[in-house]
């Protein structure tokens, strides 16, 4: 009991992850059916800039955090700008985007492993409070808390705003009909941007909550893991949905978890993928996904 | 007039060295990964290379033209590398790639076209039986990790041990199968055995199962980026009994990303920076002034490795001026010769199945933030 206990904590902590990362993969999706495959190096690189923000400009966690947030933002903007719009102006197909995508995440991966070398580093010792608690034989970390608190929070915030605000609704309304929303005065291109900056913010606090969690893991590549993951959690929640995302995520964390404790731990992959696979089959649209639906 | 004589007695030796001094210098591949994840190993072996070949030139016995490329951490890249060494710059002789993977797939280009490689990371079994031009200077797990299974084992009175591998890798499950047959060999049981694959970074669910199963040591197979967090992370998890690395953990930068997490860590190694001898002084005081750190394991072995083809191109009496072909063929039939040579993993000699034969091996334990041997009282 206790070790299930511990694995389950490990497996919501794990799960919590993979759903922040696909919390932004699910954005740029629900709004243009784009998979952004250079999501997972956005990840990196916002971990990498929390790294010079805390080591280089000594800068505090808060600080680094917004920076990294802002600086991540900044990169989607300009990756719409420079790679999508492009694009969407000479009415590509989407399989381009998707290749695009590629493209910008091994340029990306390639300049930061110029810009920060390819030794995995680890934020400055201190900077993250390392506070474990024993509950009997189950250990939680307030890190691992952290983590789980911020990505609920975000994802309640995200629903907030799509749902509640004019920025949401114009979102939405792009998202629904592209060329209808035009027709109205949307401003089509400056949803869609932001909506890059905001799934490219939500990234970048995804990569210095990893760096955190995972002492040693800041480097070009640690986005990798996290690709196929998170792409396999947002299919599972529902492609396009926000609290599916988080749903999804906490799913493969968790099954993962179980499976290495529990059946074998060369399975792990495999199982999850099956069960993507299973839920492909039974329900394609994904555990919260509604067909036809955009509620993004 | 005695000082006269003594000149006249030296000069025929001088001369004719300085004959033979090379017309043009041979080309000798690198093939390295200095980006990518594994550049935690490419580093300090480029390093390696790049020193010896500048203090082999300097000497002027012979003349090397080293030509560097990138292999990143992949097979692809590393057979990408070794079709341009190979059929562009017409190099006589390959030193790499960094992991026995990359081996295993580049390797059998050089085997077809008849260039000898001498690998200086691979400790995978089986290298050198790729083919007849593979040769290799670092020492073999399959060497290495049977002392370190027994030092441990007498040390920490071993009697049941949790084994943790990575098995998405071609030389950790090398490693692995290694650790095993020795636990076995010296009546350790193995209370589980737990897999990860490289580019994980959360292990704590194999950490914890592994700490359910009560072991009084937990043996690991891993790169080092992944033996990183998981010493890292094991310690988070409460978990105090000593890690047996194989290795991939032979790297000083471990110590410095994991800290504290490290004590007590046991590797075996080919290198420890205190061994004794004269050449590896002259090496590890370079390396320090050349590159402002301290030496690890793979770059001994990479100067160790450049140093024994330069000797093999002396003793082919290459000029330069020959072609590809000669070079390659001469320099395959002198690597055979090299036996006893001093370099700063002690005396080493080429076996005649290509592998190397290293007298001294070391197990070490980390203690105090350094490697030092661990010695069986």
């Amino acid at each position: 009991m206790a070790v299930f206990l511990q694995q389950l904590v490990n497996g919501i902590s794990l799960g919590s992850v993979y759903a922040l990362f696909a919390l932004g993969f699910t954005l740029v999706f629900g709004v243009l059916e784009i998979i952004n495959l250079a999501h997972p190096a956005v990840l990196a690189v916002g971990a990498l800039l929390a790294y010079t923000l805390l080591v280089d400009a000594k800068a505090g966690l808060a600080l680094a955090v917004a920076g990294a947030c802002a600086g991540g933002g900044l990169l989607g903007l300009l990756l719409d700008a420079v790679a999508f719009r492009p694009l969407r102006l000479r009415g590509a197909s989407r399989l381009s985007s998707l290749i695009t995508s590629i493209g910008i995440a091994l340029i990306l991966v390639n300049l930061a492993q110029i810009v920060w070398g390819t030794e995995p580093l680890s934020y400055p010792p201190g900077t993250v409070p390392l506070r474990f608690f024993t509950a009997g034989p189950v250990t939680v970390s307030l890190l691992q808390g952290v983590v789980l608190a911020t990505v609920i929070a975000l994802m309640i915030g995200l629903r907030l705003l799509l749902v509640r605000t004019r920025l949401g609704l114009a979102i939405r309304a792009v998202a629904e009909n592209p060329q209808t929303a035009s027709l109205l005065g949307m401003p089509f291109d400056r949803v869609v941007a932001f909506t890059f900056f905001l799934s490219s913010a939500l990234g970048a606090v995804a990569g210095v909550l990893v760096g955190m969690l995972f002492q040693g893991s800041v480097s070009p590549f640690m986005g990798n893991t996290y690709g196929l993951k998170g792409l396999a959690a947002i299919i599972l929640g529902g492609m396009g949905d926000i609290t599916g995302a988080v749903l999804g995520g906490l799913v493969m964390g968790i099954g993962e978890v179980m499976i290495v404790q529990y059946l074998n731990s060369s399975y792990r992959d495999a199982v999850a993928f099956g069960l993507l696979f299973l839920v492909l089959v039974l329900r394609p649209t994904g555990l919260l996904g509604q067909q036809r639906s955009r509620e993004a | 007039m005695k000082r006269l004589w003594l000149l006249a007695l030296l000069l025929p030796l001088a001369v004719p060295a300085a004959w033979a001094a090379p017309a043009r210098p041979v080309k000798v591949g690198l093939a390295v990964g200095i980006t990518g994840d594994i550049a935690v190993y490419g580093d300090p072996i480029r390093n390696g290379f790049q020193l010896a070949f500048k203090q082999i030139n300097a000497m002027g016995q012979v003349r090397i033209d080293p030509i560097l490329e990138d292999t990143g951490a992949g097979r692809d890249g590393a057979i990408n590398v070794f079709q341009k060494l190979i059929q562009r710059d017409q190099v006589a002789a390959i030193l790499g790639p960094v992991l026995s993977a990359q081996a295993f797939a580049a390797d059998p280009l050089a085997v077809q076209a008849g260039v000898p490689v001498v690998g200086v990371s691979n400790t995978a079994k089986g290298i050198p039986q790729i083919g007849a031009t593979v040769f290799r200077v670092s020492a073999p797990e399959a060497v290495q990790i049977p002392k370190s299974v027994a030092v441990a084992k007498k040390v920490l009175n071993l009697s049941k041990v949790v084994v943790l591998y990575d098995n998405a890798d071609d030389f950790t499950i090398s490693g692995y199968k290694t650790f095993v047959e020795e636990l076995q060999k010296n009546g350790v049981a193995i209370a589980d055995t737990i897999t990860f694959s490289r580019g994980d970074s959360d292990f704590s669910a194999q950490l914890t199962k592994a700490k359910a199963a009560g072991p009084q040591a937990i043996v690991v197979s891993a790169l080092a980026r992944e033996g990183t967090l998981l010493l890292i992370q094991a310690r988070n998890l409460g978990i105090t009994v000593p890690f047996i690395g194989g290795n991939g953990f032979n790297d000083t930068n471990i110590i410095t990303r994991a800290g504290p997490a490290a004590e007590g860590l046991i590797v075996g190694t080919a290198w420890v920076p205190s061994a004794p001898s004269a050449v590896n002084l002259k090496f590890y005081g370079a390396y320090r002034e050349e590159n402002k750190r301290e030496p690890n394991q793979f770059a001994a072995q990479a100067y160790t490795g450049a140093q024994v083809v330069a000797e093999a191109i002396r003793r082919a009496g290459l000029t330069g001026a020959e072609d590809a072909r000669t070079q390659r063929s001469k320099i395959e039939q002198a690597l055979y010769t090299i036996k006893n040579i001093e370099t700063p993993l002690g005396r080493i000699s080429i076996a005649p199945d290509r592998d190397v034969i290293q007298p001294r091996t070391y197990v070490a334990v980390v203690r105090g933030g350094r490697f030092v041997e661990l010695d069986v009282k």
